[in-house]
């Protein structure tokens, strides 16, 4: 079954607006909290039960994550969402944001409820302009119905939710510098630790979770973590939006159970452009390292069954290339938008990505020489673990995917200076 | 008889005519002497003779002022000031000296040379007539630079794939 | 703090809990490569070159963000850690460009030291590299910044520890660039620190450029001589000339810093025009002469006009950055010689306090107290112009501190101030009076029954309560009294007022002085109404009486009046209306030929040995770094000749150490002894007029730093308010 979380009032009129979302059980969470049903535990409970992983990329299990959470602290705290949803390829929070943003915000004032803290920003990328609008109605609607604001629905907890629209830039998807971000810095990440959790936002403890996580909150606590979890895959619990785009006659988003086989995924997306082969996956946005058609049809879309077979799900962002893709041309797009997004803090990251996208570029440009996979290999692998961030890892492991699968594409170029598919 | 043979030997003048062997054979080979200066021997493209400093071709100076040949000269013969130079900013010796009293010609300002800037050029016979010509000035090696040029560019390429 | 045990490279250590790997080994002295990691900078851990390899981990970590933990084993020369290493060298040296040879860091530059252990003799970087345009930050700092390898100590030191953002980054990945985002000059009194976090050559001093290589340099170990704190320098000379003055650490002074003033002041002893010979003039024409001649007329006119006026008409001026030793045998030869006319406080109005106090002038507390003060209270400090470093550390203290300044003035602080009272000039004194009438409220117990009369009918509000109350909350607070206080013409009672409220307030006290040695001075007895280490003394004449009375001979150590005292014109005619004016100094130009009859060049600043005595109280001395050109001589040399000459006993010096060593003795015999005043001075009333603030602006106060091109150059030369004519050089 599809659409059943983050998506659940799509096929509904006006499915953004307050009344739409309240008709499929929106906001019956909270309240459950204020009606004293709910509380702190159970619900730290229920999401570990359910076995949500983030949704960001990096897929750590939020009900662990929420408890992590100074919550008896005092002093303020602060609950963030990442919707700078820079990553090539994804765009599922966009179309959260847009059809179902009130199921973000019950998502926040839960966590903000459960980490007691007041104040939640959600984070937007600066192309966001629509999403942006009908977040900031669906905040005056929730505003209204006093979900939002002071006593929440007379419980003795205020909540304030800021929608911050950012400047573009990828490296504010890592929670750290959108939390730079947030204060007005520069887009920098910190070193860690310390950890969000403990020194956030303002240098307070901060919990940062993607769109999808927090969307997914309010219809787990509404079913029960158990009725999540066995949508999915155990330790993958839930649906999860799959952004498939490529190659396919159908793109677009997806919300299936986790563990649907990739096959099934396929057929949603109306199969491969024009009838022809599949050549290759990249399964989880353009920092995942691609997988030849051949291991992809094989496998199951979760995070455990991909990461086996040497990817990651990343943020779900499913990229198709047929036949006549030349490798080396993806290969070279994707490390040079890593060339252009790296904040530039650390050497490795800012030297490595230029050095790498420049070769690469060389290599299209039919100036390749033998030694440059090599160099390729060994400049990926220096960079790699070697940063503050994962943007080092993210520029590094694509690359070393091209060449682990497709190195003959880039041998053959280096030889006869011209692609091995397109002639 | 060690002492009759030697008797007998200078009786009859073998020394002598060994010697004089040696001397003939001598008169009909080929000759080795050079009348210096109209002629001279030849030189290897590695000669360490006087010193200059090159310029490129452009007329702009080599010498960046690093002061590695000043560092490495163990005879410490050369004295380099720099600072900024006035038109342009870019760094360059307001004063480069050699004493060439000092100088052992052991070259290694020149290998020390980051731009092939200082050279030894194949000039050994030089003279001074007054105190104090002894020190090249940055000019003088300049000077030498800009006549030499072509001899110094052209040893510089045959050395180069030894280097 | 608890302690953890930790192992690097097998050697067993024992750690602060929260230290980070790096601190603990570089304690233990063991070195790990880095290039963002300063011990004064927060940690960045963005040049990833102190990678190390920590058991049990998976992967290299930054040794400098990684903070110790019980029973960590730590190897940082393990195949992972130097292959982690040598890749970051790889990264930082494919953009960097190889130009050693043209760079001034060659020789000293921490990444050329590192490729030699850790980089490549072969280059795999076969594509273009990058290409900064060049910025032009101003007349102190050379820039190329092709070569930043983008460390971010230079940001992370404006933004920490001078709490001014001169410097950021703009731009996102190879494109990053550090820089002052529009155009314009780095203007901060400390900023030519940059020069030493750089860790490459991006950033290096300009007025040096080019001058010397590392490997030229000697080092001498000297003291600063602009501000009354004393910094450690090393001065680096090559071949005689003096080619940059550099910090030499020293954490209860000035840490690892100095200020541009201390740095760049060393240009005036090339830059001003030197007097080399000994001069007389001749009718009205000035003529070379021998030592000999020149200090025969001295010791004449000196013997007629003491003589003639029984010590009257004959007074010796010291200026700000005369040595300890210079100020006592100046001070012996005159007394003995039969007059008390010395001084060398030609800035100050107010001399009631002469004969009280303490033997030496400045601080009651070690400097270094000032970084943990919960409370600091300023009285007329401008210390950013003033004592620069000083101002780091109260910035510092502001980190969980409260600093708070009554001036009547516009003070530029780098800190922010919890309150702040600006009364106009002449009324800093009842300003300051209410708020130890307010703590008197505040703790009625402590004063005494002359204070409470005196302070009798003053009326305080709410701010000077609140500035009472932080000052008895804290658990360290001191009051801390700047320049212009000294200047001021109700002084004694402003430091009385100060000294009061201290006892009061449980609170540190002391005040800033003028020039570098105005505590030795004073101790060398270089003043009207004390002789060498508080000795007894008949009262001479001060510097005001001098300068305004008018006296028949003068004698000038390394002084201009007309130029440092506050009665500049006054004191220019009445030199020039003099008998005779004999001037002890290094420089040929500014007005002294004009108002001089003989001129005796002495050594300049690191060019004498000597002592100064600085703001806390401790005696540096210090060698002479080069030697003085032409027939210069170190004016103690001069001094001491010029007492024999005078047929003075006692003056058989051999060295300068036996000079300070004599007062030292003296000293110690005495100790630093206090007189407390235990009437509180009159509260006068004093017109607006005579306190409107004409302090020495930065880059004036003293001969050397006049002269000193680069640092005219700057923007602070202009922008300090100064009502004198700006001295030309060359």
């Amino acid at each position: 079954m599809a659409n059943e979380v983050c998506f659940r009032t799509l096929h509904l009129d006006t499915p953004w607006s307050i009344d739409a979302y309240e008709s499929v059980g929106g906001y019956s969470s909270l309240k459950k909290i204020a009606a004293g049903e709910l509380c702190y535990d159970t619900i730290i409970d229920e999401l570990k039960l359910s076995a949500l992983r983030g949704r960001g990329g990096a897929g750590f299990p939020t009900g662990l994550k929420w408890s992590f959470m100074p919550r008896n602290m005092p002093g303020q705290k602060y609950v963030v969402c990442n919707s700078d949803e820079g990553e090539p390829g994804t765009f599922k929070d966009r179309d959260i944001l847009r059809y179902n943003p009130h199921q973000l915000i019950e998502g926040m004032i839960i966590a903000g409820y459960v980490m007691n803290a007041t104040v939640g920003y959600n984070y937007m990328r600066g192309e966001f302009y629509e999403p942006f609008a009908r977040m900031e109605a669906a905040i005056a609607e929730a505003k209204e119905r006093n979900y939002l604001g002071d006593n929440i629905l007379g419980m003795d907890f205020n909540f304030e939710l800021h929608n911050h629209l950012g400047a573009g830039a990828y490296i504010c998807g890592e929670e750290t510098a959108l939390i730079e971000s947030i204060e007005g810095k520069k887009g920098q990440p910190r070193f860690k630790p310390p950890f969000p959790a403990n020194y956030g936002v303002f240098g307070r403890p901060t919990n940062v979770n993607n769109t999808e996580s927090y969307a997914s909150v309010p219809a787990i606590l509404q079913h029960g973590g158990q009725w999540f979890l066995k949508l999915g895959k155990p330790n993958n619990g839930g649906t999860k939006i799959f952004s498939v785009s490529g190659h396919v006659n159908n793109p677009g988003n997806f919300e299936i159970n986790m563990g649907t086989p990739f096959k099934d995924l396929l057929e949603l997306a109306g199969g491969v452009l024009g009838g022809k082969q599949l050549k290759a996956v990249i399964p989880g946005g353009s920092s995942s390292p691609v997988l030849p058609a051949d291991i992809m049809m094989d496998l199951t879309m979760d995070y455990d069954s991909i990461g086996k077979a040497g990817s990651m799900l990343g943020s779900g962002a499913v990229m198709v290339l047929d036949e006549n893709t030349c490798m080396v041309e993806v290969a070279a797009i994707t490390a040079h938008f890593y060339y252009e997004e790296s904040c530039g803090q650390c050497s490795p990251c800012r030297e490595g990505t230029g050095w790498m996208s420049r070769v690469i570029h060389r290599i299209l440009k039919g100036d390749g020489r033998a030694e440059d996979l090599d160099n390729l290999d060994r400049v990926a692998g220096n960079i790699m673990g070697r940063t503050i961030c994962a943007l080092g890892d993210a520029a590094a492991m694509p690359v070393q995917g091209f060449l682990k699968h497709f190195r003959h594409e880039f041998e053959y170029m280096i030889e006869h200076k011209r692609s091995m598919v397109k002639g | 008889m060690k002492q009759f043979k030697q008797f007998i030997n200078s009786f009859l003048l073998i020394e002598l005519l060994k010697g004089m062997k040696v001397t003939f054979a001598n008169m009909f080979r080929k000759k080795i002497t050079v009348q210096y200066p109209e002629e001279k021997t030849p030189q290897s493209p590695r000669f360490r003779g006087l010193h200059a400093l090159r310029t490129y071709p452009n007329g702009e100076e080599r010498c960046i002022a690093c002061k590695l040949c000043e560092a490495v000269c163990p005879a410490a013969a050369i004295t380099i000031e720099a600072g900024p130079r006035e038109d342009d900013g870019t760094r360059r010796t307001t004063k480069y000296e050699i004493d060439l009293f000092k100088c052992i010609f052991c070259g290694f300002c020149e290998e020390s040379c980051p731009v092939d800037s200082i050279v030894e050029t194949r000039v050994f016979d030089y003279h001074f007539e007054e105190r104090g010509l002894h020190i090249m000035t940055k000019d003088m090696l300049l000077e030498m630079g800009r006549i030499h040029e072509d001899q110094i560019a052209a040893d510089r390429e045959a050395d180069a794939k030894y280097r | 703090m608890g302690k953890v045990h930790i192992e690097i490279d097998g050697q067993k250590l024992e750690a602060e809990v929260g230290s980070m790997i790096i601190e603990v080994a570089d304690k233990a002295d063991i070195y790990i490569p880095r290039f963002c990691y300063h011990k004064k900078l927060s940690v960045a851990a963005n040049c990833r070159m102190c990678m190390v390899d920590v058991a049990n981990l998976p992967k290299a970590v930054p040794a400098c963000a990684t903070p110790v933990a019980e029973g960590m084993v730590i190897d940082t020369r393990s195949q992972k850690a130097i292959n982690a290493q040598k890749a970051v060298m790889e990264f930082l040296l494919i953009n960097h460009p190889l130009d050693c040879p043209v760079c001034d860091q060659g020789g000293e530059c921490e990444l050329q030291d590192l490729s030699v252990g850790y980089g490549d003799d072969v280059s795999r970087f076969t594509e273009g590299k990058r290409v900064v345009k060049d910025k032009d930050i101003g007349p102190l700092i050379a820039t190329d910044m092709t070569r930043c390898i983008h460390c971010t100590r230079c940001v992370r030191f404006g933004q920490e520890i001078v709490g001014i953002r001169e410097f950021g980054a703009t731009g996102r990945g190879e494109h990053m660039e550090i820089g002052t985002y529009i155009e314009e000059t780095v203007e901060s009194e400390v900023s030519a620190n940059i020069i030493d976090l750089c860790p490459v050559g991006a950033l290096t001093a300009k007025p040096s450029q080019f001058k010397a290589r590392a490997w030229e340099l000697r080092q001498a170990p000297s003291i600063a001589a602009h501000d009354c704190l004393g910094s450690n320098i090393f001065v680096h000379h090559r071949r005689g000339e003096i080619i940059r003055v550099v910090p030499r650490e020293n954490e209860s002074i000035n840490e690892v810093w100095l200020s541009d003033r201390d740095r760049f002041s060393y240009q005036g002893l090339t830059e001003g025009a030197r007097l080399l010979n000994p001069r007389i003039k001749r009718n009205g024409e000035w003529e070379d002469c021998d030592w000999q001649t020149a200090l025969n007329l001295v010791a004449s006119e000196m013997k007629r006009i003491i003589g003639a006026s029984n010590g009257n008409d004959f007074g010796i001026l010291m200026g700000n950055n005369a040595t300890t030793e210079e100020s006592y045998l100046a001070q012996r030869m005159l007394r003995k010689a039969g007059s008390n006319n010395i001084d060398f406080r030609t800035r100050r109005r107010d001399y009631t306090g002469d004969g009280r106090g303490s033997v030496r002038s400045g601080m009651n507390f070690p400097m270094e107290n000032l970084d943990t003060m919960d409370a600091t209270l300023l009285i007329g400090a401008d210390l950013r112009h003033e004592q620069p470093l000083t101002a780091l550390r109260v910035r510092k203290s502001t980190g969980y501190g409260k600093a708070m300044a009554i001036n009547p003035f516009d003070g530029e602080y780098n800190f922010r101030l919890s309150n702040e009272l600006q009364p106009k000039s002449n009324m800093l004194a009842q300003e300051f009076a209410c708020v130890l009438a307010a703590a008197d409220a505040l703790r009625p117990e402590s004063l005494n029954a002359e204070a409470k009369e005196w302070l009798d009918g003053i009326e305080f509000n709410d701010e000077h309560k609140e500035i009472a109350q932080n000052l008895i909350d804290g658990e360290a607070s001191c009051i801390l009294m700047g320049v212009y206080v000294q200047e001021h013409p109700q002084a004694e009672t402003i430091n009385w007022l100060a000294e009061t409220l201290a006892s009061v307030t449980d609170s540190d006290w002391g005040y800033m002085t003028q020039g570098c040695n105005a505590a030795g001075n004073k101790i060398a007895g270089a003043v009207p109404c004390q002789s060498a280490a508080g000795g007894k003394s008949e009262q001479g004449k001060t510097a005001k009486e001098m300068l305004t009375e008018g006296l028949k001979g003068y004698m000038l150590v390394n002084c201009e009046p007309d130029v440092e005292s506050i009665w500049a014109e006054q004191a220019l005619q009445n030199l020039k209306d003099a008998e005779f004016v004999v001037a002890l100094t290094s420089f040929a130009d500014g007005r002294v030929p004009d108002y001089a009859n003989v001129m005796l060049p002495i050594a300049g600043c690191y060019e004498t040995s000597g002592t100064y005595i600085n703001v806390e109280g401790k005696w540096q001395s210090f060698a002479a770094a080069v030697k003085a050109p032409g027939e210069a001589r170190p004016g103690w040399k001069v001094l001491r000749v010029l007492a024999n000459l005078l047929d003075l006993s006692g003056f058989e010096y051999e060295s300068s150490l036996q000079v300070i060593n004599e007062l030292r003795e003296k000293f110690d015999a005495v100790g630093d002894v206090r007189v407390a005043r235990k009437v509180p001075p009159p509260m006068m009333v004093v017109n607006e007029q005579e306190t409107n603030r004409e302090c020495l602006g930065l880059y004036m106060v003293d001969p050397l730093v006049r002269r000193a091109g680069a640092l005219q150059k700057t923007p602070k030369a202009s922008t300090h308010p100064i009502s004198i004519s700006r001295v030309k050089t060359r």
